[in-house]
C-alpha cells in the first residue's frame, strides 16, 4: 500500500525554489540590458547620465527586495495551507484509531514498534514509551513464531497484506489474537512500515478446541471398540453416519446420500429383506433393533456385522429418532467357523486313518471307552459292540498266545510311565488272524493313578506279508546271482572289486578271495583300460550318453580281460550305480559276460559283411538301403559318391532331408519309400531327378524293393539306380533332331539298300504329293522321271554301291505328274560293322531358283544381243536407208517385168527383211520405243483373227475362249500384235498337217496360285494353246534363247519367242509353257491387270514400265550461266522439253531466285561465275535447300580443287560444249535417280 | 516448186533422198550438218526440213528449235535410226519441239513421200 502523496509547494507550476531563481535572474538581466540601453540613447541626451549612475544601484536593490516579498509572501502562504490540512488529516486518524477496541500498531521491517494504540498497550499492560522501537517477537508464543515470520514474509509479495492467527503474553498471560497485516510501501515500491489490526480470539478458540477434544474422545472410544454410530429420523428419512460407519460399511463419504437406500445399497443381497424388516419392524412395532447381517465392501470382500439400535419419541408419541451401532463381527465369525472346522477336520481324520485310536480302561478286559470307527475295518466289530465290551473285550480279540505277553508288556510300560508298543495277533470276527501294531501309554490323574489307557492300533498284517515275500525273493535273487554264468560283481569307486559271484571266478580265473583283494583294472587288457575307465567315470558321474548305431546304452560294452591262466576273454559288461542307505553313490554294479564265442561269430559275420559290401561297391548300379522310416542304414560307394560323401559309412543314420537333394526331392523319394513299404510289392524302372551336391541335376532309372526279415515282415527298403542323364539327353537330342527333320524344308528320306522308302519327313510329302503312308515301302523310283536315262540312275546306284556319297540334280516327277529340279544327297549309313544298311536321301526342290537361273541368263543374253543390235543400229539402219532408197528408186526407173526390176526389188525385200530383223533385236534390249494405252485384250485379239485366218491357213481351226468380263490391261498394241504373231505362227509350224489352236482369255485373280509370282495383283491371261508335235524337255530349256531355233536355215531367225519374252517382261508380265511331246504346247501369258485405283493411289507405273523418254515432268532447274546466249539455249532447250526453268546469271542471282522460291530439283550451273564458282554456289544450295542434284558445266577445268569437290559432294560434271540431248540425257538420269533415293 | 531441205550427216541419205523427192518434182537443198542448214534457211527460203535427229555440232532438236525460235511454222520432218541405241529415245521429244513428224530409219520412200505430202 502507499500513502497519499504530500501536497508539493509551487509556484507558477515550478517547485518554488527554482521560480524565486528564475524570477530574479529574469529580473536581473532585463535591469542590466535595459538601463544600458537607456543610458546610451537616452539618458545621455537628455543629460541625467549622472544622476542616473549615482542612483541606479539603490534602485536595483530596492526593486529586486519587492519581488523577492512577492513571490516569498505566496510560496509561505501555501505551506501554511499544507500543513493546516495534514495536521487535521493526522488527527482524525489517531482519534479513529484510538477510539476502537481493536489493537492498532505499526511498525519497521524489522518488527520494532513505530506506532502502539492504547488499547494495545492496555492489552499488554505496558506504556507506549516501553514499546515504541522495541520489536514485538518476543511477545509471542514460540510455538507461533514461525507462522508469524511466514506471515511478515508474505507481506513483501503483492497483494502486500496478511492474516494470521497467534498467541501472545499480555498481562492476562498468554491470549490467542487474529492479525490483519497490511504493507505500507516507499515511492519505490519497497516496504518502509507494516500496519497491524489485531483481534482478541482467546474465547473462540478455547470453545473451539474444547469441542475438538470432545469430538477426538468420542472418535477414539468408536474406532477402539470399532462400533459405527447411525441416526435416523423417521419424520424426514434422514441417515446420519459417523466417520466409523463409513469404515464399516467401506463405503465413500462423496458417495453416501444420507438415505436409507446408501445403507442399503451396502448390506449383502442375501441380508437386505431380512435387514429391512427388522429396520421398519423397530419404527413400527416400536422393538429394538437387534440383527446380524453381512455387508459387502467395495473390492467384493464380505464382512458380517451385528447392529442394535433403539427407538425415542415425540411429544406427541410419534417416532422421533432411531439411534443405532454397528460393529463388525467377522474376525469372531471366522473363528469361530475355523474352530468348527478343525473339529471336523480331526474327525474326518481319526476316522479315515488306516488304524483305531481309543481309550480304554486299565482293567483286565481294556474296557473300551472310545474307538474310533477304524475298528470296523480292522476287527469286524462296530465300535459300539466294543465301547463298554457290550459285545466282547477287546482282551477276547487278542490270539490267546499271545494275551500274557500283551498284559505283560503294558503293564510294565503302565508302571514305568512310559509309552508301549507292541506286536501282537487279533482274531477279527470272521475268524481271521490280523498282526497288530499298538503304540499307546498310560493317562495319569494328579495323584498318579492310572485313568486310562490311549493309544493307536495299526493293522500290520500286509505289512507282514510282503516282508516275508521280500525275504524269499532275496533268498532266490541272491540264488540266481551265484548260479548264474554272468559275472556279477559290484566294484567301489576307485574299482576294488567289493563282491563277486560264483561265476566272475570261473570267466577269470581268481578265487573268490583273490578277486576281492584286486582292482577291475588288473583284470581289463590295457588297450580297453583307457575306455574302461572313462565309460566307468561318466556312470559314476551320472552322464550317461546313448551311442550311435542302436547300441546299448552307455554302460553296456564290450571288452577283453586277462584270465588268471593268461588268456585273453571277451566279456560284455553291463553297469548300474549302487549306493549306500543314505543313497550316497558308493560303487558301480556289473554285469559281465563271456561273449568271446559271439565275437567270434561276429567276425565272422564280419568277413561275410565285407564281401558282400565289396560286391555291392563293385556294382556300377547305386545302391542304398533304408529302415521303415527311410533313414539310410548303408549305400555302396557309387551311392555314396552321389550323395558327396566319402565313404558310405557316413550315410547311416541319415535321411534324405539331409542329403543335396532338395526338400521337395527329399519328399518324393521318401514317398516312393513308403509306397514300397505299405504295398510292399518292389516298384521298378521309374525315373525321377536327383540333385547332386555340386547343383547339377541328373535323371535316374529307379528300382525299390521292400527288404523283409525271416519272419517275412517288412524292415525296409532297398534301391537302386542308374543315372540316365546321357540317355535322357540322347533322347532329347534324338526328340530334336526328329523336329529338325520334321520341321526342315527339305526333303529327307531314309530308305534301304534296295532303294525302298523306310521313312519320309513332311518336306517329302510335301513336295513330291505322296504322303507318308503312300510311299514308305514304296521304291525311290516313284518320284523318278523321265528326264534322265537309265543309265543316268545306273551311275548314281554304281556310286552308292561303292560306298561312296552321291549329290547331283534330280529332274522329278511330282504325284500330279509336274516336273520339279532338285539338288539331292544320298548318303549310305553304316552299321556298326561298316556295312552299309540305309542310304539317307536329302531333297532340295530347287525348281525356283533353276527357273530364276534361267531367267536371269536369259536377260543377260538378251542385254547381250539387245547391246549389239543397238551399238550398230544408226548406222545399219542409214545403210539401209541408203539400199531401201536407191532400191526403190532403180525400182522406179526400171521397167517391170524385167529382170533388173526383179533382181532391185529382191534387194528391196532383203533390206526390209533386214530393217525387221534390226527392230526385233532392238525389243529384245527393250529400247524399242513402246506407247502404252489401257485396252482390251479380247478387242486385240479379235482385230488379229483376220490376220491370223490369212496367216495359219484353211487346215487349222481357230478356237476363241475370250472372257467376256476380262479386265483391261495397259499394253503397248503393236507389242501384243507381235506377240500374237509370233506365237501364231509356232503354233502353225507346229501343226503342217492340220490341228486346233485355241486362244483363251481369263482373269486370274491375286488369290490364284501363279507359281513364282512375286507380287499379289490380278492378272489377265492370254492362252495359245495348239494340239501340235509338242515340245521336248531339251528344247523348252532354250525356249526363249535368241537364235534358238529348230526350223531350217532361213525359216526362222531364232527371235520369234524371244522377241515374244521380252514384250512380256516389258510389260512386268510372265510367260508360262506347258507341252506334252505329240499332243500340243500351250502359252500362257500373264500381264497385269489394269487397276484405276492403283494408278490413282500412284503406283510405281515407272518401275513397271521403263522410263526412256528424256522429257521433263514440271521439275524445276535452276539455270546458273553468266554466258546470256548459252543460258538462254540451255533455258529454251529444258522448257521444251518439259522442266520448268529458272536461269539466272550469276551467284547472287541464285541465291535471290532461291529466296523467293525454294522448290528447286536440280541445279545447272556454269562453274566460273562472275561472283563465285558453281562448286561453291551448289554447297550453299544444299545447306539451304537441302540435297539437290547439282550438274556443273565448264568449258575448261584445270584447278584440281574443284575437281576434287565435284567428286566429294556427288555433283556430275559435263564438259562444254555440251549437246543437246546429252544435257537433257544427263538431267534426266539425275532426277531420275533423285527419286529412286 | 516447194523446196526441202534435208539435213543429215549421212552423205547417201542425202543423195538417196534428194533424187527421190527430186524425181518427184520437188527443190531439194542438202546440208550435213543442224548450223550448215540454219544457214542455208538464212539464205535461201525453204518450204519443208527434214532433219536427223543424232548429229555433230547441232543436232536435230537445236534445228527444231531454232526453227520454232525464230517463230516460223515451216514443217519439220524428223528422223533417226538410232534412237534405239540411245539410252532415250529423242525422237517423239522432237515432235514437243515441233517437228510436224517423225520417221524411224529406214524409212520406205512410199513413206516419207506420204509423210512429206501430209505436212505440206
Amino acid at each position: 500500500m502507499k500513502l497519499q502523496e504530500r501536497p508539493e509547494l509551487k509556484l507558477f507550476g515550478l517547485p518554488y525554489e527554482v521560480s524565486v531563481a528564475l524570477v530574479y535572474l529574469v529580473f536581473a538581466s532585463l535591469w542590466i540590458f535595459l538601463t544600458d540601453l537607456a543610458e546610451r540613447n537616452l539618458l545621455q541626451e537628455l543629460g541625467w547620465a549622472e544622476v542616473w549612475h549615482t542612483y541606479k544601484g539603490f534602485l536595483f536593490v530596492s526593486a529586486t527586495a519587492v519581488i523577492l516579498w512577492v513571490a516569498l509572501r505566496r510560496v509561505f502562504l501555501q505551506y501554511r495551507m499544507v500543513q493546516d490540512r495534514l495536521k487535521a488529516s493526522e488527527e482524525r486518524y489517531r482519534m479513529l484509531v484510538e477510539r476502537q477496541s481493536d489493537l492498532v500498531v505499526k511498525v519497521d521491517p524489522q518488527g520494532r514498534f513505530l506506532y502502539v494504540s492504547p488499547s494495545y498497550c492496555e492489552m499488554f499492560g505496558k506504556t507506549e514509551a516501553a514499546l515504541l522501537g522495541n520489536a514485538f517477537m518476543p511477545l509471542v508464543h514460540e510455538e507461533d513464531i514461525e507462522s508469524t515470520e511466514a506471515a511478515m514474509t508474505a507481506l513483501y509479495q503483492p497483494p502486500y497484506q496478511a492474516f494470521m492467527e497467534q498467541r501472545a503474553l499480555t498481562k492476562h498471560g498468554w491470549r490467542w489474537f487474529a492479525w490483519q497485516d497490511t504493507a505500507i510501501l516507499d515511492d519505490n515500491g519497497v516496504v518502509k512500515e507494516i500496519i497491524g489490526v489485531g483481534r482478541d480470539i482467546t474465547q473462540r478458540k478455547e470453545a473451539e478446541e474444547a469441542y475438538r477434544a470432545s469430538s477426538e474422545r468420542l472418535e477414539l472410544a468408536t474406532t477402539v471398540a470399532q462400533i459405527g454410530i447411525w441416526e435416523y429420523e423417521p419424520a424426514t428419512g434422514r441417515l446420519i453416519w459417523d466417520a466409523q460407519m463409513f469404515r464399516i460399511f467401506d463405503v465413500d463419504p462423496a458417495e453416501f446420500n444420507g438415505d436409507v437406500a446408501s445403507w442399503a445399497n451396502a448390506v449383502h443381497p442375501d441380508d437386505l429383506e431380512r435387514v429391512k424388516a427388522a429396520f421398519f419392524a423397530c419404527i413400527e412395532k416400536r422393538g429394538n433393533f437387534e440383527v446380524e447381517y453381512r455387508v459387502v465392501s467395495r473390492d467384493g470382500s464380505i464382512r458380517h456385522l451385528r447392529g442394535l439400535a433403539s427407538i425415542t419419541y415425540a411429544e406427541d408419541g410419534s417416532p422421533a429418532r432411531l439411534v443405532g451401532t454397528n460393529w463388525d463381527v467377522t474376525e469372531y465369525k471366522r473363528a469361530f467357523d475355523a474352530l468348527k472346522e478343525s473339529e471336523r477336520r480331526f474327525s474326518v481324520l481319526v476316522a479315515n486313518l488306516p488304524g483305531m485310536a481309543y481309550r480304554c480302561k486299565n482293567d483286565s478286559h481294556w474296557t473300551m471307552e472310545f474307538i474310533s470307527d477304524g475298528c470296523c475295518g480292522i476287527t469286524g466289530y462296530e465300535p459300539a459292540e466294543l465301547c463298554g465290551n457290550a459285545t466282547v473285550s477287546y482282551r477276547d480279540l487278542i490270539h490267546p498266545d499271545d494275551r500274557d505277553e500283551v498284559e505283560r508288556r503294558v503293564g510294565e510300560a503302565v508302571a514305568e510311565h512310559r509309552e508301549f508298543e507292541l506286536e501282537y495277533r487279533l482274531l477279527a470276527k470272521d475268524g481271521a488272524v490280523k498282526w497288530m501294531l499298538e503304540r499307546g501309554a498310560g493317562v495319569f490323574d494328579a495323584g498318579e493313578g492310572v485313568l486310562a489307557l490311549e493309544g493307536f492300533v495299526w493293522d500290520e498284517t500286509e505289512r507282514k506279508r510282503l516282508e516275508e515275500e521280500s525275504h524269499q525273493v532275496q533268498r532266490r535273487l541272491q540264488h540266481i546271482v551265484e548260479n548264474t554264468n554272468d559275472m556279477v560283481f559290484q566294484i567301489d569307486l576307485e574299482g576294488n572289486f567289493t563282491y563277486v559271484n560264483r561265476a566272475a571266478t570261473q570267466v577269470s580265473g581268481y578265487s573268490s578271495d583273490e578277486l576281492l583283494s584286486m582292482n577291475m583294472m588288473q583284470l581289463v587288457l590295457p588297450d580297453f583300460q583307457p575306455m574302461i575307465e572313462e565309460r566307468l567315470r561318466r556312470r559314476i558321474e551320472g552322464r550317461p550318453r546313448r551311442r550311435i548305431e542302436g547300441r546299448p546304452l552307455d554302460g553296456h560294452f564290450a571288452f577283453q580281460i586277462r584270465h588268471k591262466q593268461g588268456h585273453c576273454v571277451w566279456v560284455e559288461l553291463a553297469t548300474g550305480p549302487s549306493y549306500d542307505t543314505q543313497g550316497k553313490l558308493e560303487g558301480v554294479q556289473a554285469i559281465a559276460r563271456d561273449i568271446s564265442s559271439r565275437k567270434h561269430a561276429e567276425a565272422e559275420l564280419e568277413e561275410q559283411r565285407l564281401f558282400l559290401q565289396s560286391i555291392i561297391n563293385t556294382i556300377p548300379d547305386r545302391v542304398f538301403w533304408k529302415d521303415l522310416e527311410s533313414v539310410y542304414l548303408g549305400c555302396n560307394t557309387s551311392f555314396a559318391e552321389d550323395a558327396g560323401l566319402g565313404d558310405p559309412d557316413e550315410l547311416v543314420g541319415k535321411t534324405d532331408y539331409d542329403m543335396s537333394w532338395g526338400r521337395a526331392e527329399a519328399a518324393l523319394f521318401r514317398a516312393d519309400d513308403q509306397a514300397v513299404v505299405k504295398s510292399g510289392t518292389p516298384r521298378l524302372n521309374f525315373e525321377e531327378r536327383q540333385t547332386r551336391p555340386d547343383g547339377t541335376t541328373s535323371w535316374l532309372s529307379t528300382s525299390k524293393v521292400p527288404i523283409r526279415n525271416q519272419q517275412g515282415e517288412i524292415i525296409g527298403v532297398l534301391g537302386a539306380y542308374q543315372d540316365i542323364a546321357e540317355r535322357k539327353r540322347m533322347e532329347a537330342e534324338r526328340v530334336r533332331l526328329v523336329a529338325a527333320i520334321n520341321q526342315a524344308a527339305e526333303a529327307i528320306v531314309i530308305m534301304d539298300v534296295h532303294g525302298t522308302l523306310q521313312y519320309v519327313n513332311p518336306a517329302f510329302e510335301q513336295m513330291t504329293g505322296y504322303s507318308r503312308k503312300e510311299a514308305v515301302g514304296q521304291n525311290l523310283s516313284i518320284i523318278r522321271s523321265d528326264g534322265h536315262d537309265d543309265g543316268f540312275y545306273a551311275g548314281v546306284w554304281r556310286t552308292l554301291e561303292s560306298g561312296g556319297t552321291w549329290h547331283g540334280r534330280f529332274v522329278n516327277q511330282r504325284k500330279g505328274g509336274d516336273y520339279y529340279t532338285t539338288e539331292s544327297v544320298i548318303s549310305p549309313v553304316r552299321d556298326s560293322a561298316g556295312k552299309i544298311v540305309d542310304y539317307v536321301v536329302s531333297i532340295r526342290d530347287i525348281s525356283q531358283q533353276v527357273e530364276l537361273e534361267s531367267h536371269l541368263r536369259q536377260a543377260q543374253k538378251m542385254e547381250a544381243v539387245g547391246r549389239l543390235a543397238g551399238g550398230v543400229a544408226h548406222d545399219f539402219n542409214n545403210i539401209l536407208q541408203s539400199i531401201l532408197g536407191f532400191s526403190g528408186i532403180l525400182l522406179a526407173e526400171l521397167e517391170e517385168g524385167t529382170s533388173q526390176h526383179a533382181d532391185a526389188d529382191e534387194i528391196r525385200k532383203a533390206a526390209r527383211r533386214a530393217g525387221d530383223l534390226t527392230r526385233q533385236l532392238l525389243t529384245l534390249s527393250r529400247k524399242h520405243h513402246v506407247e502404252y494405252a489401257v485396252l482390251d485384250l479380247n478387242e486385240i485379239v479379235r482385230n488379229s483373227e483376220r490376220m491370223m485366218e490369212r496367216l495359219i491357213g484353211e487346215h487349222i481351226r481357230l478356237v476363241f475362249n475370250l472372257d467376256a468380263e476380262l479386265k483391261p490391261v495397259r499394253v503397248d498394241r503393236g507389242q501384243i500384235e507381235q506377240i500374237l504373231l509370233n506365237l501364231f505362227i509356232n503354233a502353225r509350224d507346229a501343226m503342217p498337217s492340220g490341228g486346233t489352236l485355241t486362244i483363251d482369255t481369263r482373269n486370274v485373280s491375286a488369290a490364284e496360285a501363279i507359281a513364282g509370282d512375286r507380287t499379289a495383283r490380278d492378272h489377265v491371261c492370254l492362252c495359245v494353246a495348239d494340239t501340235g508335235c509338242g515340245i521336248r524337255e531339251d528344247v523348252r530349256q532354250h525356249l526363249f534363247e535368241p537364235f534358238f531355233t529348230t526350223k531350217k536355215v532361213g525359216e526362222g531367225t531364232g527371235l520369234g519367242l524371244p522377241v515374244v519374252y521380252a514384250i512380256v517382261q516389258q510389260h512386268d508380265g510372265r510367260i508360262d509353257v506347258a507341252s506334252t511331246v505329240g499332243e500340243g504346247a500351250e502359252f500362257k501369258i500373264y500381264l497385269p491387270a489394269h487397276d484405276r485405283c492403283s494408278l490413282a493411289e500412284g503406283a510405281p507405273e515407272k518401275s513397271l514400265v521403263p522410263e526412256v523418254s528424256p522429257m521433263g515432268h514440271g521439275e524445276c532447274v535452276l539455270v546458273v550461266e553468266d554466258d546470256p546466249s548459252v543460258r538462254e539455249l540451255s533455258s529454251r532447250l529444258l522448257t521444251n522439253a518439259g522442266y520448268c526453268v529458272v536461269a539466272v546469271a550469276d551467284c547472287g542471282q541464285a541465291m535471290q531466285a532461291l529466296a523467293v522460291d525454294e522448290g528447286v530439283d536440280l541445279l545447272l550451273a556454269d562453274v566460273v561465275l562472275p561472283d563465285g564458282n558453281g562448286v561453291e554456289l551448289a554447297r550453299r544450295i544444299r545447306e539451304q535447300v537441302g540435297p539437290v542434284p547439282v550438274l556443273l558445266i565448264s568449258g575448261y577445268v584445270q584447278d584440281a580443287n574443284v575437281h576434287d569437290a565435284i567428286n566429294a559432294n556427288g555433283f556430275r560434271y559435263l564438259e562444254k560444249p555440251v549437246a543437246s540431248m546429252q544435257l537433257l540425257q544427263t538431267v534426266r538420269e539425275m532426277l531420275d535417280e533423285s527419286d529412286r533415293l | 516448186m516447194a523446196r526441202i531441205l534435208i539435213i543429215d550427216d549421212d552423205e547417201t541419205i542425202q543423195n538417196v533422198f534428194q533424187r527421190f523427192l527430186s524425181g518427184k518434182g520437188y527443190e531439194v537443198l542438202v546440208a550435213s550438218d543442224g548450223r550448215k542448214g540454219l544457214r542455208i534457211m538464212e539464205e535461201v527460203p525453204v518450204d519443208l526440213v527434214i532433219t536427223d535427229i543424232m548429229m555433230p555440232e547441232t543436232d536435230g532438236l537445236e534445228v527444231v528449235m531454232a526453227i520454232r525460235g525464230k517463230g516460223t511454222d515451216i514443217p519439220v520432218i524428223a528422223m533417226s535410226g538410232g534412237m534405239h541405241a540411245m539410252p532415250m529415245d529423242f525422237l517423239p521429244m522432237a515432235k514437243k519441239f515441233g517437228a510436224s513428224k517423225v520417221l524411224y530409219k529406214p524409212i520406205e520412200l512410199e513413206d516419207l513421200l506420204a509423210a512429206v505430202q501430209e505436212v505440206m
